[in-house]
């Protein structure tokens, strides 16, 4: 009997070694093959000149709308860090007249969720998608939401900057960071909704953070009053993510709001204060910034360091005098500040 | 003379002990189709979600998390400037990277103030972990993001606490010197950290990069070695990585991340005081560590495979330093083990107590011994008669079947997710190298593990040293 059954065992073994085999030869054959006749076809769609459509072969046409859709996806995202604005339209036409797009939308509404993920994904990389794509931005799957994100970046509206927003308190965090990066990426169009978004009321800490955040990377004047407004808020961490979006602003409003800040009772706060300033170049801060080196907290101390020697020749003398402050750490951190190097902003998280 | 009381006396013991290796092997082989399940599954669902992805488009974002890459070093004079503009012209937006050259004797501090016209700046960090003296900080002229520190030597573990405290990113990433990371791999490697704030680590694939054709810094050309030695390992490691590392995820997640290319939650690691400096694996030890900890203390306490982001290695070519290597991770191994053993079959710990730390204990600590125990049990069986020589051939057959099955499942699994190999015949060498794999080279790595484990007995602290060739510009690696 045990003999039987390792004897059934090892023939099992055997059979399934025989097909890796097969699928380690063959598996590699057949992208070779649909590489070779893809790579050309596209080639001249994208060397043609003029604005019509290349004009391919009936079988050629055939052989793209029958492509495998995992294949299309490989083919066009290889192709999408390669091609030129004027290239990457005749692609998309060509496309277009392919039925490739349209074959595309139809999976936008596909129960499975990684067909749908894959159908927006190929139109993020192609195009097209404007009446489907915009739904999925709700949809149940993170992932979907999170590439609608990526496509809806390249195609704003109103409309989706507002369900844009609404996912920087999404519960995936893949979700809040693709429409963090896809608003950044929109810029201005989405400055005046955001700043009505950072100024509402009762909004979670999550996504006032991801608001300021995206704040700080537009770093649009829009932003200065609201930003000024949270710098008051109950929540340490929302109050340095305002200190970053003031300091990218600067005027008159935003330097009054982080000197302000630099008695703040939270030592990050305070940080992140410095930090701003030292970025905005606010001299008249020099004074309050050098008393900060004496703070308890090294964190304050380096970031009032680091910012007095961003400030230039006034931190400089700031600096200079606290070296035979009585204070040992703060004459420390002002030595280690003056000896930074010119170039670049170093050890600035 | 045996007298036949004492011969059938053998004879039922080692029947027992047969049969008690029947049992292990069965019990090993369990968990083994069932991590080969859940690879796969966790390969197909991983493979749709990121297929396709623009991963290039986190270069603009302003929105990324900064990545601090700590490479140590020591007496690397002949990788490290090759190995440092690797990681210079990593595909990520916010990057820093902080290289600890660890008392090297040779050149290396040298070579680098040359390549990068490094200047000399007063240290200023906050010293949050205890490390040997730090001689020098220095700033790259050309690379506003490259920091070197020159210290004492005090062993990797020390090298890579010194980085932790100079290090200024959210993430940090601790690579040894002379890996080389591809370079889209820390963009796909922060994916996990984007996605949940509950993942305190991510590891990555590493793969051999003997017999690759290696070109500014980066695998170009992806080719098997010739040598057996190195041929067998990247089975190993392709076993290792795709078919262990990722099956894992399911089952209570991993409890190593390759100290060669893992990602961390700087403050995490932090909080927990950085690496230990009192064992030979501190990559493991920290991970279970901190998933420990996350456990014990109700915060983030998941560690995640993803199989996209790779970072190439060169592994031993001769018996001397596999036996080192193999013999130093083993009783590294034992130690951290033992150190944590409080985990084991705890359900405190949840599926990592349950699961995934008795795999470890029960599978990839006891199995050279056990398999050394088996085998000499089959043949001292033979000798006495008690087994019959068609069954321990059958047996035999099966069990190394067994693990060619494996290799064999983790080639497709890679050549249908990656196809890393374009060459057939490089195919072909991987699929020999998955059979002839156990005829030797198998027994020799077991027994180097059993000294390894012989030696955690008898308290053996010391690294030994690996002699490395070095990925010169414009060089094939040395096949």
């Amino acid at each position: 009997m045990m003999h039987l059954v390792l004897s059934v065992a090892l023939a099992i073994e055997v059979t399934v070694l025989l097909v890796c085999a097969v699928v380690l030869i063959f598996h590699s054959a057949w992208l070779v093959y649909y590489r070779r006749w893809s790579q050309p076809v596209l080639e001249q769609a994208v060397l043609s000149s003029g604005e019509d459509v290349a004009h391919l072969s009936r079988r050629d046409i055939w052989r793209l709308k029958h492509l495998p859709f995992q294949a299309e996806i490989k083919l066009f995202s290889a192709l999408d860090r390669t091609v030129s604005s004027t290239e990457r339209k005749r692609v998309t036409d060509l496309l277009h007249e392919a039925g490739l797009v349209g074959r595309a939308e139809r999976r936008c509404r596909d129960r499975v969720w990684w067909k749908r993920l894959h159908a927006v994904r190929l139109l993020t990389l192609i195009g097209g998608g404007e009446s489907v794509v915009p739904a999925l931005l709700g949809d149940p799957s993170p992932v979907v939401r999170a590439q609608a994100s990526d496509w809806a970046a390249d195609h704003p509206t109103p409309g989706r900057v507002q369900a844009l927003l609404g996912l920087l308190d999404d519960p995936s965090g893949l979700c809040r960071f693709k429409a963090a990066n896809a608003l950044v990426q929109i810029g201005a169009l989405s400055a005046e909704p955001l700043a009505a978004y950072i100024t509402a009321a009762q909004r979670s800490e999550r996504s006032l953070l991801a608001g300021l955040g995206v704040a700080e990377g537009i770093a649009d004047p829009r932003f200065l009053t609201p930003a000024t407004a949270l710098s008051t808020h109950t929540l340490e961490t929302v109050r340095v993510g305002s200190a970053r979006v003031l300091g990218n602003l600067g005027g008159a409003e935003g330097t009054d709001a982080l000197q302000r800040m630099l008695v703040d009772q939270a030592p990050t706060v305070r940080a992140a204060a410095a930090r701003a300033l030292g970025v905005i170049g606010h001299w008249p801060a020099a004074p309050a910034m050098a008393n900060l080196l004496r703070d308890r907290a090294w964190v304050v101390r380096h970031s009032a360091g680091l910012a007095l020697r961003a400030l230039g020749s006034p931190g400089r003398l700031f600096l200079q005098e606290m070296t035979t402050d009585e204070d040992r750490f703060a004459a420390d951190m002002a030595r280690q500040a003056l000896d930074l190097p010119e170039t670049g902003r170093v050890n600035v998280p | 003379m045996i007298s036949p009381e004492v011969l059938h006396l053998l004879s039922t013991i080692l029947i027992w002990v047969e049969w008690i290796v029947i049992g292990y092997f069965t019990l090993v082989n369990t968990y083994y189709a069932v991590i080969l399940v859940t690879a796969s599954m966790e390969m197909g669902r991983y493979m749709l979600e990121i297929r396709g992805e623009a991963f290039w488009r986190v270069l603009a974002s302003k929105v990324a998390p900064r990545i601090s890459v700590l490479a140590p070093a020591y007496n690397e004079a002949t990788n490290i400037q090759d190995s440092v503009q690797g990681l210079l012209t990593l595909e990520y937006p916010n990057l820093e990277v902080v290289l600890v050259n660890d008392g090297s004797s040779d050149a290396t501090m040298d070579v680098l103030k040359q390549a990068f016209e490094l200047r000399p700046v007063h240290p200023i960090y906050q010293k949050r972990l205890y490390t040997k003296p730090i001689r020098a900080l220095y700033r790259s002229e050309l690379h506003s993001n490259l920091a070197v520190v020159d210290k004492e030597r005090g062993g990797k573990a020390d090298a890579l606490d010194a980085a932790l405290c100079i290090a200024t990113g959210e993430l940090v990433c601790s690579i040894d010197a002379d890996t080389i990371i591809e370079a889209d791999a820390l963009a796909r490697m922060v994916r996990p950290f984007l996605a949940s704030d509950d993942v305190l680590a991510v590891g990555g694939t590493v793969r051999v990069a003997n017999g690759c054709e290696i070109r500014g810094g980066r695998v170009v050309s992806t080719r098997v070695s010739r040598r057996p030695l190195a041929g067998f390992q990247v089975i190993e490691y392709l076993r290792a990585f795709l078919f262990g590392r990722l099956g894992l995820n399911y089952l209570g997640g991993n409890l190593i991340i390759s100290g060669a290319f893992g990602l961390f939650r700087r403050e995490s690691v932090l909080s927990a005081g950085g690496y230990a400096h009192d064992t030979v694996s501190e990559d493991m030890e920290l991970v279970v560590r901190l998933r420990r900890r996350g456990y014990e203390q109700k915060g983030p306490h998941h560690v995640r495979f993803i199989p996209d982001p790779v970072a190439w290695t060169e592994v031993p070519t001769n018996l001397n330093q596999l036996r080192r290597q193999r013999d130093r991770w083993h009783r590294g191994l034992a130690e951290v083990l033992w150190r944590h053993k409080k985990m084991f079959l705890n359900p405190r710990y949840g599926k990592l107590g349950m699961l995934s730390f008795p795999y470890f204990v029960l599978v990839e600590l006891l199995a050279p011994l056990m398999e050394v125990i088996g085998l000499a049990g089959l043949a001292l069986g033979l000798y006495l008669h008690a087994v019959s020589l068609e069954f321990a051939l059958l047996f035999f057959a099966l069990a190394y079947g067994y693990c060619v099955l494996l290799s064999g499942l983790s080639l497709v699994l890679d050549e249908l997710s990656f196809h890393r190999y374009e060459r057939v015949r490089d195919r072909i060498g991987l699929l020999m190298w998955a059979m002839l794999e156990n005829l030797g080279y198998r027994q020799l790595t077991t027994l180097f593990r059993l000294e390894g484990f012989v030696r955690f007995f008898l308290g053996r602290r010391d690294w030994g040293v690996m002699e490395r060739k070095g990925f010169r510009a414009d060089a094939r690696v040395k096949p």
